[in-house]
Order: structure tokens, then sequence, then C-alpha cells
């Protein structure tokens, strides 16, 4: 083995200078530790295997890395497809993944919940297969699983003349619970012998629910929820049912308000 | 900058009796990004009664897949259970 030994200047580093066929100088300037200078035939840096022929990281001056990008930020990672950060514990199947389809993020693991720990290993909630769990809880009952907004349409139950107009119809569905706002009219239903609304915006999974409503002008009522898809009136003659009331008292349009929150099948 | 509204069903579910409940999203959208969203629910009965006479329920102004699911889901015993539920509440 031949060695070449360059005496240094007095200050500064060490520089090899190489001119080229246009006379200009390559230069590689020598660190001041002792080192093992690598060309892409060798095995590369131990503990790092590359058989990279393109650029894959990036550090720039001012210390920003990216990997698959030109870094802007102290740690940018890219990737145009597939998992672009994913993260695997060694003898399991589990991992947790990043990546995006570019409109939407995406974290998702290989199985199981994932959890979210705050001081030091304490579960403060879990997102799992059902939903959202809170604490250590893991049961699908208890786990959060749904939250909607919206509008809905309440009608005149089958069979019934007459029609509702639905000035304010909102909904708020946390969980199985469904918190339903409305303000609108009857109108033009006087010729019916009952009165029955349905059009509720999900399925009711519990029946006999009172509901304060207060009519235009007129008393403010109790009404029942049925699971059969509508709320009325409950007569409150003895043996009284669904079926005894007269809306012959509704005005040709009776406002009708009331707030109240079922639950859902 | 192209500014976009539609409106579509997004979900449609059939209830126990046949009762097809539709949401219909309505998104703003600016070069196909979604600024805002929102929900509206309306209900589908299997079958509509005036007075006394039964009769299938007219889902002609429906969407097209409403249209599609209502015609799978009422079978005659379908429209049958369900008028004799609404006759015996």
């Amino acid at each position: 083995m031949s060695t070449i030994k360059l005496n240094g200047t007095s200050s500064g580093s060490s520089i090899i200078k190489a001119p080229d066929s246009g006379s200009t100088n390559q230069t590689f300037t020598l660190p001041a530790s002792s080192g093992t200078l690598v060309t892409t035939t060798d095995a590369g840096v131990a503990g790092i295997t590359s058989s990279a022929d393109a650029t894959a990281i990036t550090i720039n001056s001012s210390e920003q890395v990216g990997i698959g990008k030109t870094p802007v930020n102290t740690l940018d990672v890219n990737h145009s497809g597939g998992a672009i950060v994913k993260l695997w514990r060694d003898s399991s199947s589990g991992y947790l993944q990043f990546d995006t389809d570019g409109t939407n993020s995406h974290i998702k693991n290989g199985g199981g919940p994932i959890k979210f720990k705050t001081g030091g290993d304490t579960v403060r909630a879990s997102v799992t297969d059902n939903g959202i769990c809170f604490g250590t809880d893991t049961a699908a009952a208890n786990a959060l699983d749904d939250y909607e907004e919206g509008t809905f349409t309440l009608a005149m139950y089958s069979g019934l003349s007459g029609s509702i107009t639905n000035t304010t119809a909102t909904y708020t569905k946390i969980g199985r619970n469904v918190t339903v706002n409305f303000y609108g009219a009857i109108v033009n239903a006087t010729g019916n012998s009952i009165v029955r609304i349905s059009g509720m915006p999900f399925a009711m999974g519990n029946i006999g629910i009172p509901v304060i409503a207060a009519y235009g002008q007129r008393q403010v009522i109790g009404l029942y929820f049925n699971n059969a898809g509508y709320f009325y009136y409950q007569n409150t003659t003895v043996g009284g049912n669904n079926a005894g009331q007269d809306a012959a008292w509704l005005d040709a349009s009776t406002n009708i308000y009331f707030t109240t929150t079922y639950i859902t099948t | 900058m192209a500014l976009t509204k539609e409106t579509v069903v997004d979900k449609i579910e059939v209830l126990e009796m046949g009762q097809v409940q539709v949401r219909t999203a309505t998104r703003v959208k600016e070069d196909g990004a979604v600024l805002s969203s929102s929900f509206h629910r309306h209900v589908v009965e299997p079958s509509v009664k005036t007075g006394d006479t039964w009769a299938d329920t007219d889902i002609s102004g429906e969407d097209a897949r409403v249209q599609a699911v209502a015609n799978a889901t009422w079978t005659d015993s379908v429209k049958t259970a369900y008028r004799a539920m609404v006759d015996a509440t």
C-alpha cells in the first residue's frame, strides 16, 4: 500500500487541487481529523448502505434536511405515491404510516387502536375500529362514532292532508343522540282527525319520548315520538291515544316550534 | 380561481320498515378543493296514503340512485308490511 504525505500550510485545512482539462482546479478539502474518503464504488460509510443513483437526501446550508425533496423546513419528506413515512416496530406487523393522496392527509396503522398518551404513558383517548374512545375504554358501545349536522324536511304523515312548511329544521347528531330544532308551520291540515308529523332526520331508536312543542298563538303541548317514524299528540282522555286528537283547532297555517333529543338506532 | 357548487346524494339508508333516508350534500369548491359542505336529510316512505287509499310513492323527483334503491327495496311485501304498520299505529 502506497502512502502520500501532504504537508499542509501553517493554518487552515489541507487542500488537494487537481486541474482538469480546462485548467480549472477541482479542490478537495481534507478534514482536520483522520478519516476515510470513499468513492461510489466503495461500500459506503460503516453502518450506512446506499445504492442510490440519484440524490435521495439533501442537507442545505441552513442545516435543513430533505428526503426526496429540496428542504424548506427542518425536515421535509416527500414521495410521489404510497406511504411517505412508515414507522415499523420490529418483530411485529404493527406500523404507523403517514401519507397523503394530494388532497387528504392520512394517519393509519397496521392494526389495533391508535392511542394518544400524555403524562408519560397515560392513555387519554384512542381511535379504534368503533370510533373514538376516551381514557383506557375500548368498549364499542362507548365509542363516539359519528358527528353530523345539517337540515331536514318534515312532512305530514302518510294519509294525512296538508303540508309542513319547514322554516328552520336543523339537526345535530353526536354519537347516537340526535337533537333537532324545528320552526315551521302545519298548513291546511284541519281536515285531519289526527296530527302526525314524520320526516325526522334519523330513524328513531326509542319511543314515547316527550316533546314540548309550542303552537303559534295556541297552547304548549306535549308530543310523543313513535318508532314508526312520526311524532304525535297524545290524547288525554281515558283510553285516548295518538289517534284521538281532532285537528280542527288548527288554523289554516299554525306555527309549531320544538327542540328535542332522541336516540337513533 | 373557479368557484363551483354541487349537490349530490351522498348517503342512502334503508330503514327496517322500508323507509329510505336520503342525505344530500351541498359542496362549494374552489378549484376542486372543498371550501364548505352542508347536509340535508329527507325521508321517502314506501307507500303513501290519501284518505283511506294506499298508493305507491311518487319518486320521480328523487335522485336516480334513490330511485334505484327504492325500487329494489320496495317489494310488494315491504309495502304491505309498511302499510300494515301505519294502519296499526
